[in-house]
């Protein structure tokens, strides 16, 4: 609702007017002198004022000046006894919106109040317009502005440098990207650096040239070209540089450059290059041979190791040797095969290969290869093979092969020796007896002396015999036959051995047992060989102890016999020695073949002997005979 | 008749026994032990005047350890030690020559098998200061 404010001395006016506007639908607002007015003005601020020329305390031109002086919209009418012209103009100078003449015709009250009702409408629209538009001004004004600082931190935070200028070569655009490639700040370079310098000299009138020229992107283009600049502290530094001119209303104005530092990527470039020389290195120097052949079989590797080994010149190989020339005739394709396969070192790879080469010569080499199939973006493009040359490695075996043969001999004639020594020690003594005997007329003597050569005597020819059985390389007479029974034909003839030292000889034996096809007399030597050392086991001054002899089958690992002693056992050292052949713990009673016999027989029937022992606790030895002997 | 006293320790008990026999003829006293753990116990309550030693027992060093042993206990009282052995002196353990080894085997005599009966009554008549 318009706010009107009426001011007046006489009550009977305001009276008039406070009715007529309020029917009308005015917030009537009254007043009879210059403070109240004031006051009421300040705190309604009403958009139409009545008023008489003269108020009490106020002149009404004084009063037109202040509220319009707060408000210059406000609309004030006069309401007056008279109307002065002067008073009039200087009043309508003022802006005042009309006089009325007292008495007040309602019709031109009403007319005044119509006028500057429209005014007020016309006025309103027009502030809104004027807002709209304002508005309309600073969001575009603000987007715009938005995407000028976009642009700007775009191009002032890129990482790349971006660098601008005008026709005459003045920098106008350099960003932080610049700055940091260049060394100079935004403001030097803007303020003092011609384009020019940038480069070194003559160089940007190149660049220049070349933006104008169609190679490099075409015409007003570059795209990517490497170019050395020259920074703050002249130093040539490498840019990829790309740049483009700019138009305006058909003119050319700038050219803008956008570059990268190509230090890192130089610097990566190098380190692959080192990486890529180094290989390389590591692959020509190997002592190792290296060959790479794409699938064709064309040679494209060859190093210094395959050129001694196989003779070829890395040259002669790479231009045109095929890699199956390098190998027996259907070498090349079984070890491609096998490569494929998963047999040695699976599928793709094939690894520790003994194959042979053919050299240049046509010799042949053996070597140890290895070898591994290459393949990019998951196609097999080459093949790749490591390889030692065996030669020497052969050689060597050889004679080490020759060489512990004869040590082996030395071992066996120091043995043999050793126990003939021993032997001969007896029949000397027995001999001396028998000697002595006679001499002394001693029977009792003569018959000790006597036993003892003849005891000595069946020594040699066991041992003799033992080490016949040992060299013997019959292979096993093999028939179907129960070890249940031969343990108990050993068990039967070692009891009364057995029971003159106080051990008990305990049968545990099972009788599900299946029957086997082994050489029964072979078997027998063996558990005969594991019960004479459990009995010997014990020692001389020790009365007492157990000696089990026990037979059982496991499905899975095959048929057991085991013989347990509690007697002296054995220390890990001694452990280990008691299978060598000529070995003897006995001294002189010992031929050092028995578990070396044992052991060759049960290995004949493709079995293991094993022991397991504690000084003091005794030993247990384990005939372990495979589950194929068993007798279908 | 002398009655000296002679230790001999032999993992073999027919030399063992032969041994006795022959030095029993010549009035010695003999003890036997078939191992060396048995042979000290009878050293300690025999104290004999010589010890007979066949240093090839059960485990490799053991007479030769057991020598020293004796040697270096007994000292005191000067037992003499006769070694004999199957093993050639240039074999493993006792390397150098045979009057060096002496030295750390141990041994005041050290014969080597087969021992000629003759030729051991007479060093352990020499040992003995028969």
């Amino acid at each position: 609702m318009t706010k009107i404010l009426v001011i007046d001395g006489d009550q009977s006016t305001r009276e008039f007017l406070n009715t007529f506007l309020k029917s009308d639908g005015y917030t009537v607002f009254n007043s009879e002198d210059a403070p109240g007015c004031l006051e009421i003005f300040a705190r309604e601020n009403p958009s139409i004022i009545l008023t008489d020329m003269d108020i009490p305390g106020l002149n009404g031109l004084e009063l037109l000046k202040r509220v319009k002086g707060q408000n210059p919209d406000v609309e004030v009418i006069f309401v007056t006894e008279r109307v002065e012209t002067d008073l009039a103009v200087q009043a309508l100078q003022l802006e005042a919106s009309d006089f009325i003449s007292k008495p007040i015709s309602n019709q031109r009250l009403m007319d005044a109040l119509q006028r500057v009702k429209e005014r007020l409408w016309r006025r309103g629209k027009l502030q809104e317009y004027v807002r709209n538009l304002e508005r309309l001004i600073n969001d575009t004004t603000e987007e715009l502005e938005k995407r000028h600082e976009l642009e700007h931190n775009l191009i002032q935070t890129s990482m790349d440098g971006i660098i601008a200028n005008d026709r005459k070569g003045n920098i106008i655009i350099f960003n932080e990207g610049a700055e940091r490639i260049y060394g100079y700040t935004r403001e030097e370079a803007i303020s003092a650096v011609h384009v020019t310098q940038l480069y070194p000299e003559g160089d940007a009138r190149k660049i220049k040239k070349m933006i104008y020229g169609q190679e490099y992107g075409g015409p007003g283009r570059l795209i990517n070209y490497e170019v050395m600049i020259l920074t703050k502290n002249r130093e040539p530094l490498p840019i990829a540089l790309s740049a483009t001119l700019l138009y305006e209303e058909g003119r050319e104005v700038a050219t803008v450059g956008y570059f990268k530092d190509m230090r890192e990527i130089r610097r990566l470039e190098e380190e692959l290059l080192k990486r890529y020389q180094f290989e390389h290195n590591l692959i020509q120097t190997s002592m190792d041979g290296i060959i790479a052949n794409d699938r064709q079989g064309n040679i494209i590797i060859f190093n210094e190791g395959a050129e001694s080994i196989c003779g070829y010149t890395p040259d002669e190989a790479l231009s045109g040797l095929n890699v199956t020339q390098l190998y027996p005739e259907g070498e090349a394709k079984k070890i491609k095969k096998l490569t494929y396969s998963p047999v040695y070192g699976g599928p793709g790879r094939l690894i520790n290969y003994e194959a042979e080469l053919v050299t240049k010569n046509g010799e042949r080499v053996p070597i140890l290869l290895s070898a591994a199939l290459l393949y990019e973006e998951g196609e097999e493009v080459a093949t790749v093979g490591y390889f030692k040359n065996m030669s020497e490695v052969k050689r060597l075996e050889k004679e080490l092969i020759q060489s512990e043969r004869m040590a082996a001999m030395g071992r066996v004639t120091a043995g043999i020796a050793h126990g003939v020594k021993n032997i001969l020690h007896g029949m000397k003594l027995g001999a001396f007896m028998v000697d002595k005997g006679l001499e002394t007329e001693k029977p009792d003597m003569l018959m000790k002396g006597w036993n003892l050569v003849g005891k000595n005597i069946n020594r040699i020819s066991r041992m003799t015999l033992d080490m016949l059985s040992y060299a013997r390389s019959r292979p096993p007479a093999r028939q179907s036959c129960s070890l249940n029974d031969i343990a108990n034909e050993v068990c039967n003839l070692m009891e009364d051995m057995a029971g003159q030292r106080q051990i008990d000889l305990v049968r545990n034996l099972d009788s599900t047992l299946p029957r086997v096809t082994v050489d029964p007399e072979g078997m027998h030597s063996c558990l005969l060989n594991l019960v004479t050392n459990a009995i010997e086991a014990f020692p001389e001054s020790m009365s007492g102890g157990t000696i089990t002899v026990s037979s059982r089958s496991e499905p899975e690992a095959g048929v057991y016999l085991e013989v347990k002693d509690t007697g002296r056992g054995m220390t890990e050292e001694l452990k280990e020695q008691i299978f060598k052949y000529l070995y003897s713990t006995k001294g002189a009673r010992g031929t050092g073949l028995g578990l070396a016999i044992t052991q060759k027989i049960v290995q004949e029937h493709g079995g293991t002997v094993q022991v397991e022992s504690q000084p003091n606790k005794g030993s247990c030895f384990t005939i372990i005979l495979p589950n194929e002997v068993c007798s279908p | 008749m002398s009655g000296k006293k002679i230790v001999i320790i032999d993992d073999d008990p027919e030399i063992c026994d032969a041994m006795s026999e022959i030095l029993g003829e010549y009035d010695y006293q003999v003890f036997t032990a078939l191992d060396t753990r048995s042979g000290y116990q009878l050293l300690l309550e025999e104290r004999p005047d010589l010890l007979i030693l066949d240093i090839m027992m059960a485990t490799m060093h053991e007479g030769l350890d057991f020598a020293t042993k004796i040697k270096e206990r007994e000292g005191i009282y000067g037992m003499p030690v006769l070694i004999v052995s199957a093993r050639p002196p240039a074999e493993r353990g006792y390397g150098r020559s045979l009057d060096e080894d002496l030295d750390w085997i141990h041994a005041d005599i050290f014969m080597e098998k087969p021992v000629e009966p003759e030729e051991l009554i007479h060093n352990v008549k020499l040992l003995l200061k028969d």
